[in-house]
């Protein structure tokens, strides 16, 4: 997502409740690029498991999609509660939201329902919000109230959404007998921030959780959510992967490179060499990592990674897709380039379009796509799931 | 005293090389008899070209910048010892 003045990261941290195997949270984002706009929903199901994960998943989508659509908060939340099903049990249709929308203004609204409050820090302190209540009517006949807030963001705000799993961990313990709480969270916070001034949404969303898990012994006892939204400069990131279809280009190219204020990365071989060939540095290949998957990764000054091409997009993107926490095992060449990929904001990434003949071969041991499509595959990835600033270049 | 360097193998890392048998080449190290040990370089080049031509020539290996074609871990050893042997003889 991308703002006039400022770039907005969001990132989302969950667990569920131990012995569970779904989480009974679900939030979900969503950037409308047109519209240069950022959605998020965090809701809790009412119980645990697939049940609780339904009723949270229906209500995400339900509210995201009417939110987009700029549909009135009574007829959201009207329509939430007569759609969820009724449970069985307690005989209520009932999960709890936070919406929060941020226009291409940088005005955000904030919609919550029964979750623990949405904390928004701002220069060492948290903002109080004057919230406006609002009384909605449900079909059990008991009137919720949901509140309504707006304000206005500026650069270095954070914003933190979590479910009662956070708030309430260590529960019962003789530390904090009535568990953690906002208060404990906002210290928390806090303290990290001015710890590290820098912290990233992603890190700050782990670090939350982290110790929301150590407080409830290392067994959730609810389902645990911890969405994290920043707004920051822009971390950048320039990936280069082709050669240019016409060689006048290469200069060009390497000039780009070598200029690019941020993170850069090479993928390719005959793309390494150009660069390497104008830029008149060496590539250097370090052999003693092996790792018969994929082709190991070279040195050279002034560059964060250089990769082959097309056999580590592949991975990265399959990579990409099967990532669900944001967390990565290994240390290859393309689990580092999906490090480097999700610790940047924006990325640039310049595709070179001419075609390798040798990869056109049908008698290869192994299918090699074609680097177009595998680059706009890996991002989209980035866009719809990581909500990344992508822009490509074809050369 | 330490034995000078006397053959640089230098192994190509493209994409061609890589899938068409190259990888198992970045073990060579592991398979070198022992006479040779401490007389090779082996070092990772990037692609230099040979697949662009239609001939099945992967993977390639450059030994002292002499070029080898399809080269196996047997065929970069046998290509060594016969350069051991002339240097010897």
């Amino acid at each position: 997502m991308h703002n006039k003045r400022f770039y907005i990261e969001a990132e989302l941290c969950q667990e569920r409740k131990a012995q569970e195997n779904v989480c009974g949270d679900s939030c979900e984002s969503r950037k409308l690029k047109e519209e240069d706009r950022l959605i998020t929903v965090l809701s809790d199901g009412l119980g645990s498991g697939v049940k609780a994960n339904i009723l949270a998943t229906m209500t995400t989508s339900m509210a995201l999609q009417f939110t987009a659509k700029n549909d009135p908060l009574e007829h959201t939340s009207d329509f939430i509660m007569k759609t969820l099903p009724v449970d069985s049990k307690r005989q209520i249709s009932y999960s709890t939201f936070s919406i929060l929308d941020i226009n291409c203004e940088g005005d955000a609204c904030i919609v919550e329902f029964d979750n623990p409050p949405v904390l928004i820090y701002r220069d060492g302190q948290f903002i109080d919000l004057q919230a406006e209540v609002k009384t909605v009517k449900r079909p059990d006949s008991i009137a919720a109230e949901v509140n309504y807030s707006h304000f206005k963001l500026q650069k270095e705000d954070r914003i933190i959404m979590v479910s009662d799993g956070i708030t309430q961990s260590g529960m019962g313990t003789i530390k904090m007998p009535f568990g953690w709480g906002s208060d404990g969270l906002k210290s928390f916070v806090n303290e990290n921030i001015n710890k590290n001034p820098d912290i990233s949404a992603r890190q700050l969303a782990r670090k939350i959780m982290q110790r929301a898990r150590a407080n409830d012994a290392d067994r959730f006892k609810d389902d645990a959510t911890c969405q994290v939204i920043y707004c920051r400069e822009p971390r950048k990131m320039v990936l280069a992967s082709g050669p240019p279809y016409y060689k006048t280009y290469d200069a060009i190219l390497a000039e780009r490179l070598d200029n690019f204020n941020g993170k850069k990365i090479i993928c390719g071989g005959t793309t390494s060499k150009i660069i390497s060939r104008e830029l008149d540095r060496q590539i250097h290949i370090e052999l003693n990592n092996y790792n018969p998957e994929l082709p190991p990764v070279a040195q050279m000054e002034g560059i964060d990674l250089i990769t082959e091409g097309i056999l580590t997009l592949g991975k990265v993107s399959s990579l990409l897709e099967q990532l669900s926490s944001n967390n990565i095992k290994g240390d290859g060449p393309a689990e580092q380039m999906v490090k480097l990929l999700l610790n940047s904001d924006s990325i640039l990434i310049l595709a070179g379009t001419q075609i390798n003949n040798a990869h056109q071969d049908p008698n290869l041991p192994v299918e090699l796509e074609i680097r177009r499509n595998i680059v706009k595959k890996i991002a989209s990835l980035l866009e719809d799931k990581f909500l990344k600033t992508i822009e490509i270049e074809y050369l | 005293m330490q034995i000078p360097v006397k053959y640089k193998v230098q192994i190509c890392c493209g994409t061609m090389c890589y899938i068409m048998g190259g990888a198992e080449l970045h073990l060579l190290n592991e398979c070198l008899p022992n006479q040779l040990k401490d007389k090779v370089s082996i070092e990772g080049i990037p692609c230099f070209g040979k697949c662009d031509s239609n001939e099945k020539l992967h993977p390639c290996v450059l030994i002292n910048d002499e070029e080898l074609d399809n080269a196996t871990t047997q065929k970069i050893i046998k290509k060594l010892l016969t350069l051991e042997d002339n240097d010897l003889l």
